[in-house]
């Protein structure tokens, strides 16, 4: 065989194929049937695929982020028009009657979590604490006039600890703004914070969630970020989405 | 279009970091066929790193083909030749902006030749 078979998402029988959109290899999307379940796949050369050249592409950076955004544009136009399952990149079968037979084998559990999601979406909300000079009054202290380099130093602990503190507040607002926002969703889920390079910014991530909500509540959610947002003036808060419902596909994760 | 599901106009090209711990790390957990090691989040995060610093210098390069999606643009595209053709194009780039940086060459054996040090004017395209 020449062709090994990518699979993108699990779909109710009845989908098809999002029309004008590729695979990880720029291959034509197909369905493949099973009872009341149905999963999106496409042919990938085994050339590219198989493990040892997969797992060489898995070290290009270019090819990896290629690959990444292609597997998500599928899931995407797929959780645009219906309830789709993502599965995580690289679940490959070595033909279609063996990812058909992962219907069969797994229908119950996949059919559960299908349904789980069903009319609903996933929506992120990272919080970033805001780096922000101390009040004018920290600055200088009593024996600034006697003994300036002690104060100095002094002044510089005073500084840290009170950073320290300010990290501290900070995660204590995040666990509770999960909590606040895990209130208004059917299922909440946390990543760990990004670190300072991932993310690209300076200030240290402290709440990086994710939150499974009915469609029809998005709106809620993001006003609920808004106002959370105005309550934490030290924090700055990020919402994006929708999101396919990566964080909330798998049963075990829940 | 039915109606309903897409709650927002389609969401901007999703920041990498954001991409990358949903589409690597979570969806539905099956082993497949054919084992692919992406379990190690030590790992996963260095690989994060690394591929948001080496995409950002890609596109400085003005290398951004990826976020034209394939399957609508004009003409056939032949996605291992475009890797093939990007990896080198990257490595030639690369070398040469170290060549810039680095002290004239003391003439080792074991250095690689230098490549082409022809200049390269600011692309405006890609490349057909």
């Amino acid at each position: 065989m020449t062709h090994v078979t990518w699979l993108y998402a699990i779909v109710p029988a009845d989908r098809r194929p999002p029309p004008d959109v590729r695979g990880v290899a720029a291959e034509p999307l197909r369905t493949l049937s099973g009872p009341a379940l149905a999963a999106v796949v496409g042919s990938v050369p085994r050339a590219d695929f198989d493990e040892r050249p997969l797992h060489a592409h898995l070290e290009d950076p270019v090819w990896l982020e290629h690959a990444v955004r292609a597997h998500h544009r599928v899931v995407e136009a797929l959780a645009a028009t219906g309830p789709a399952l993502p599965l995580r990149f690289a679940t490959l079968y070595h033909d279609d009657a063996r990812a058909q037979a992962l219907l069969r084998e797994r229908h119950d559990e996949l059919a559960e979590a299908l349904r789980r999601i069903d009319g609903r979406t996933e929506w992120g909300v990272k919080a970033y604490l805001t780096d922000r000079p101390p009040a004018p009054e920290e600055e200088t202290g009593p024996d600034d006039g006697d003994r300036p380099g002690t104060a100095y130093l002094l002044r510089r602990r005073a500084r840290r600890q009170q950073r320290e503190e300010t990290l501290r507040q900070a995660s204590d607002d995040a666990g509770s703004i999960h909590a606040q926002l895990a209130g208004l969703a059917v299922a909440a889920a946390l990543h760990p914070p990004q670190s300072a390079e991932t993310s690209g910014r300076a200030e240290p991530m402290v709440l990086n969630g994710s939150y499974l909500v009915d469609l029809v509540d998005g709106k809620r959610l993001a006003d609920a970020v808004a106002d959370i947002a105005e309550g934490h003036p030290r924090l700055r808060l990020e919402l994006t989405g929708p999101w396919p419902p990566y964080s909330f596909a798998d049963p075990g994760e829940v | 279009m039915p109606v309903g599901y897409r709650t927002s106009p389609a969401p901007q090209p999703a920041n990498l970091a954001d991409l990358l711990e949903r589409v690597l790390d979570k969806g539905i957990v099956i082993a497949g066929d054919i084992r692919v090691n992406l379990l190690d989040i030590e790992l996963l995060t260095i690989r994060i790193r690394l591929l948001v610093a080496s995409v950002d210098r890609a596109r400085e390069m003005g290398i951004d083909w990826w976020e034209h999606d394939p399957g609508l643009s004009s003409g056939r595209r032949d996605l291992a030749v475009e890797n093939r053709r990007l990896r080198e194009r990257i490595g030639e780039l690369e070398a040469a902006a170290s060549e810039s940086e680095r002290p004239a060459p003391t003439g080792r054996a074991d250095e690689a030749p230098a490549p082409s040090t022809r200049r390269r004017p600011p692309r405006a395209g890609r490349e057909p």
